[in-house]
Parts: C-alpha cells; sequence; structure tokens
C-alpha cells in the first residue's frame, strides 16, 4: 500500500475482510439483500454459504405475506414501511424484508421474483423484482380502446365500466415476466366480468371478447382465474366453465370448454366452490377445484386485497382434472406428474420437486383466510388436506389470516451476471 | 471515605495511556478514553503498559481517527454514569437526549470517509476490541449495499468478481427455471 497514492486509489481487499467481520455485514441486511451480497464475489459467497442463516434457497418457493409479528401489531405499519414477510417454507425460515417498492403498494400478483404492484387507489401498475430492483411500468386500465370497452358493456353500463374497470381490478396474473427473451405478458382480472391482456410490445390493456354477444348475457360472467397456454388465454368461470381466447384475435367470441363433472349440483345453499388453472409438468392444462362452505352471511376479510378465497369456513376437498386435448374432455387425476408439487394462489402456478416439500401436492396459498394449505393428492378420491402454519424462526410469526397483504408465492433467484 | 473515592476518581482521569501506531506515531490518551478498547483495557489490567503500548496494526492516520472516536465516546459514558443518579430528573433527560443527538451527529460525520479507511477501522476496531465503533463501521457497510445489485456492489467496494467459471455455472442451473 502506498502511503502517497489519494486514498482512493489504493488497493483495499474488501474481498479479503475476515468471515467473522463479514459476518457482521450481513447479520445487518435483510434476507434479500443478502442474495445481492453473497453473489458479488468468491469469498463473500462462501461467507454466506456457512452463515447459511439468511441464504434463502434460489428457486424455491418461498411465501411473501404482511411482515410477521409477535401479535399483529405492527402488521399495519408494514404497508408504509414497504416492510413485509418472506417465509422458505421447505426451510422452516421467516424472515423481515424490505423493499421501497412496496411502500404504500400491495402486489396483486406476480411470478418467479416479479411482483405486479399497485397503490391502495389501484390506478398505477408496475412490475418489480425484488432481488434485482428493476421495474418496469404497466400501461393504465385507461389505455383500453374505447369501442372494445363499448362492445363489452350494455349502454346503460358504459360510465360503470369506466369507474368500476379501475376499482374493480382483482389480479393482474403476470404470465411471463420481463426477464423472458420475449417479454412479459400480463392478465388483469377485472371483476365486471372482463379480461383485458398487455406485452412488453402493446403499451396498452386489449380487452377480450366477451363470451357471447353482450345482449344475450344476462350476467356478467365471474372469472376466478386465468393463464396463457399454448399462445391461447384460458379463462375460468365460477362454475367451471373455460373460455379460450387467440392473442392475435382477441375480438372474437372465445371457444368454450364445458366444466368437467365435479361441480356437484347444489345440495346446500352454502357448499361453494373456488378455481384454479395451472400447467402440468407433462405441459396439460389442469383445473384445480376446491371446494368447502361459506357462511351464510358476509364476512369481512383482513385482507387488503379481497377475493372470494378468503370467504370459506370450511374447506371439504379438492379435486384436480386435466383437459384431454384430444377429444375435448376431462380426466379426474391422482397427481400432478414426475412427483411434482404445484403451488397456486395468486401467483402465476408452478411445479417443481424440492427437499422439504411433500411430493405430490398442491400448496395452496390464502385460502379461506389460512395463510398456506396443502392439499395431498397421494391415494384419495379427494385430496386430503391439512392446514400448515407458518415456519417459525424466533417466534416471530403472523397469526393466520392477520396478513393484510395477500399471503402469495414468489421464487427467489440468486443475481448472476453472465446471464 | 467520600474524599478518598474522588482522589482515586482524579488519579484514574489523570492516568495517561501513550499508543504507538505502525508507523511509531505515539498518542496520549486518558485511561478512560484507552479502555473503551476492551484489548488495551486487558493490558492495562496485566499491568503492560508502560512505555507506551505497541499497535503494530494500525497506522497513525487511523489511530487518530480511532482516538477520536474514544474520546467522544468515553466523554458520552462518563455523562450516562452521571445522569443515571437523577434519572427521575427531567432537565437532565433533556440534556441527556441533546448530548445523544449530538453523538448521532459525531458517529454520521465521523463515518463520513473514504472506503479504504472504512475498511482499515473495521479493521482497527476488531483488533482493538471496541464493541460500538465495529457496529458502527459494520453497519455502514450494511446500509450502503442495500438494495443493489451484485454489479453496483463491486463497482462501490472496487471488488472483481472473481467466481469460477463454474460457480457461475451453478449459479445459472439453480437460476434456469427463471428464465424458461
Amino acid at each position: 500500500m502506498c502511503p502517497h497514492c489519494p486514498a482512493k486509489f489504493r488497493s483495499v481487499k474488501w474481498c479479503e475482510l475476515h468471515e467473522d467481520l463479514c459476518g457482521k455485514v450481513v447479520e445487518r441486511l435483510d434476507a434479500l439483500d443478502v442474495l445481492n451480497f453473497s453473489a458479488t464475489c468468491g469469498s463473500w459467497k462462501s461467507v454466506c454459504n456457512r452463515l447459511q442463516t439468511k441464504l434463502i434457497k434460489s428457486g424455491h418457493p418461498t411465501l411473501l405475506s404482511s411482515r410477521p409479528d409477535h401479535d399483529g401489531s405492527r402488521v399495519e405499519k408494514s404497508i408504509e414501511e414497504g416492510t413485509f414477510g418472506l417465509h422458505d417454507i421447505s426451510d422452516r425460515k421467516s424472515f423481515c424484508v424490505h423493499s421501497k417498492f412496496l411502500q404504500d403498494k400491495m402486489w396483486i400478483g406476480g411470478k418467479d421474483d416479479w411482483l405486479v404492484v399497485t397503490g391502495i387507489d389501484r390506478c398505477e401498475l408496475s412490475l418489480v423484482n425484488l432481488i434485482t430492483g428493476e421495474s418496469v411500468t404497466l400501461p393504465s386500465l385507461d389505455t383500453i380502446d374505447d369501442a372494445e370497452r363499448k362492445e363489452n358493456c350494455d349502454l346503460e353500463n358504459t360510465y360503470a365500466c369506466e369507474l368500476y374497470c379501475k376499482r374493480r381490478l382483482r389480479r393482474v396474473v403476470l404470465c411471463q415476466t420481463p426477464s423472458s427473451r420475449f417479454g412479459y405478458i400480463a392478465i388483469a382480472q377485472i371483476s365486471v366480468g372482463w379480461i383485458a391482456y398487455t406485452t412488453e410490445w402493446d403499451n396498452a390493456w386489449k380487452l377480450l371478447a366477451h363470451p357471447t354477444n353482450w345482449s344475450d348475457f344476462t350476467y356478467h360472467p365471474f372469472y376466478m382465474d386465468a393463464i396463457l397456454y399454448d399462445g391461447k388465454i384460458y379463462a375460468v368461470e365460477g362454475d367451471g366453465t373455460i373460455f379460450a381466447w387467440d392473442m392475435y384475435s382477441h375480438r372474437e367470441h372465445p371457444v368454450m370448454i364445458s366444466a368437467p363433472n365435479i361441480i356437484e349440483v347444489e345440495e346446500e345453499e352454502t357448499s361453494d366452490q373456488v378455481l384454479y388453472l395451472a400447467i402440468s409438468p407433462r405441459d396439460e392444462l389442469m383445473l384445480i377445484c376446491v371446494h368447502g362452505k361459506v357462511p351464510p352471511d358476509y364476512k369481512p376479510s383482513s385482507r387488503m386485497l379481497q377475493s372470494e378465497h378468503d370467504w370459506f369456513e370450511e374447506i371439504s376437498g379438492m379435486t384436480v382434472h386435466k383437459f384431454l386435448d384430444s377429444d375435448g374432455t376431462w380426466e379426474q387425476i391422482h397427481n400432478i406428474g414426475l412427483d411434482q408439487s404445484l403451488f397456486v394462489g395468486l401467483n402465476y402456478p408452478f411445479c417443481g420437486t424440492w427437499s422439504g416439500i411433500k411430493p405430490n401436492s398442491v400448496y395452496v396459498s390464502n385460502l379461506a383466510e389460512w395463510d398456506i394449505m396443502v392439499f395431498d393428492m397421494d391415494g384419495a378420491e379427494d385430496a386430503v388436506f391439512q392446514m400448515q402454519d407458518y415456519p417459525v424462526v424466533d417466534d416471530v410469526r403472523l397469526p393466520d389470516g392477520h396478513s393484510m397483504r395477500t399471503p402469495m408465492w414468489f421464487r427467489p433467484t440468486r443475481p448472476s451476471t453472465l446471464l | 471515605m467520600a474524599s478518598a473515592g474522588s482522589g482515586d476518581e482524579k488519579a484514574a482521569a489523570a492516568a495517561m495511556i501513550t499508543l504507538i501506531s505502525s508507523d511509531n506515531e505515539k498518542f496520549e490518551v486518558t485511561e478512560a478514553t484507552a479502555t473503551l478498547s476492551q484489548t488495551i483495557r486487558h493490558m492495562i489490567e496485566d499491568g503492560c503498559t508502560d512505555g507506551g503500548v505497541p499497535l503494530p496494526n494500525v497506522t497513525s492516520k487511523i489511530l487518530a481517527r480511532v482516538i477520536e472516536y474514544c474520546k467522544k465516546h468515553a466523554t458520552a459514558a462518563a455523562g450516562e454514569e452521571g445522569s443515571s443518579s437523577s434519572f427521575s430528573d427531567a432537565a437532565f433527560l433533556e440534556v441527556d437526549r441533546a448530548f445523544l443527538e449530538e453523538l448521532e451527529e459525531f458517529d454520521d460525520a465521523f463515518l463520513e470517509v473514504d472506503r479504504a479507511t472504512l475498511f482499515d477501522l473495521i479493521l482497527a476496531a476488531n483488533y482493538l476490541d471496541i464493541k460500538g465503533l465495529l457496529n458502527l463501521t459494520c453497519q455502514k457497510v450494511a446500509d450502503s449495499v442495500k438494495g443493489k445489485t451484485p454489479e453496483q456492489i463491486r463497482e462501490m467496494y472496487n471488488i472483481v468478481n472473481d467466481l469460477t467459471p463454474e460457480e457461475e455455472a451453478e449459479i445459472r442451473r439453480e437460476t434456469q427455471w427463471a428464465f424458461e
């Protein structure tokens, strides 16, 4: 080290900082920052690997929730602060993390390590990557073409439709993230029975045509889930009927696929179901149906983003069907395929195998105000379910149902420069 | 008894320790300042500080800064002890708060150093076992990497990406799913 050189030119080997000292820095970082810190250089990587405590596993299913707490007293503040909880369920570890992107914001969808984020008013939409800090602004829902808007509405409702559009945005399904070399693709579910999509190249939301002519429709279709499969957008109605639109002719009426035989004739007023669409490891379209009972009266939810998934009082089971392309029918299945597990909820669904994760199971986030519910598909007519608590570290957890942020699956990625 | 006690305190306050930096510069400090360092405290307890304390791992430039920190915080520690007896006294609490704020400002200004000095301060704080300074400097590093990508961190800390192709390949493998 040359004493005559100005300080900034002196070569200090930060990489050679002693492990104990490096550890002191790491213990002051949150789990998201550790992921970046560990990808800086070889020695910091090995320090983080050895310390383990805060290194969340790349690609592992991780649950996002409000900031975990002893009694939930800071939950409300966590929205303002942009703090939230990260739960590595395979390792059973919980962390408190912070992102400036979530200050006064909530997530309304996501895929991998990207979230769809919006304010309480749901006016501005953006995609943010929690690890890399990248962010992309999505077009406003105002970009929906007026002609398309009118076609989807009866005249009486035009004003209402415009107003509803933002306020009734229920979820944005992120089918492809900006990390994809084909750019992002997002689907907006708007609860007036509208479904719109946008891509990186569109700069506007395109409204999908109603299933039939508007005048034939006596009610608003209510889409429970939507997915991109084989170049088409599939959406499932509350009664299990599926509609498929070709992305390149979105103003044409969709193809209709009848519901599989699961939707029993409602014996009781209070029985109900929620539906999820997913793609199996063998690239088949799957329909997941969770049955249960809803209370006869409206039950308020503690989530900021309310949905029909919160209202269950009791869950009775789950069935999974796959679509047979050859004859256009459904077949009930008892495994996802390749012994993989499926993760559904507000996130874009994904499958895989991980240590510490029950194989051949469906992990549902945010159901009946349970943060996680696991359905084991092995050897049962209807999949057996169990409620699963948060993994707990240091006794810091959030009581189930107390998360104002809707619990959602997330997959962290360790950054790599060579990608 | 009381007068004897205060006499002892006076003697302690007056006791000076000589610290010798790696480049042979001598620094005279009070025992109260020096004993913020656990390393030096042990040396004093063992009675091996006559003729000065050689600190071969700390340069004069860094030692001067460390002493600056210790002086300020030794006063703070003395102040706290003094006020603890009159804890209920609102006026004292007011003084305390003002003093703590001043201390915080001092710490912030103290950390306005280049990365090389920060590095040396961490090493010195560790070697001299000065808990407060070590916490302060490590927190500074942690704050600076918050929300930064590996590339930004490398640039900030002049770090060469020495991850081997195998290690990069491993990271790529574990992140492969993200780009399917």
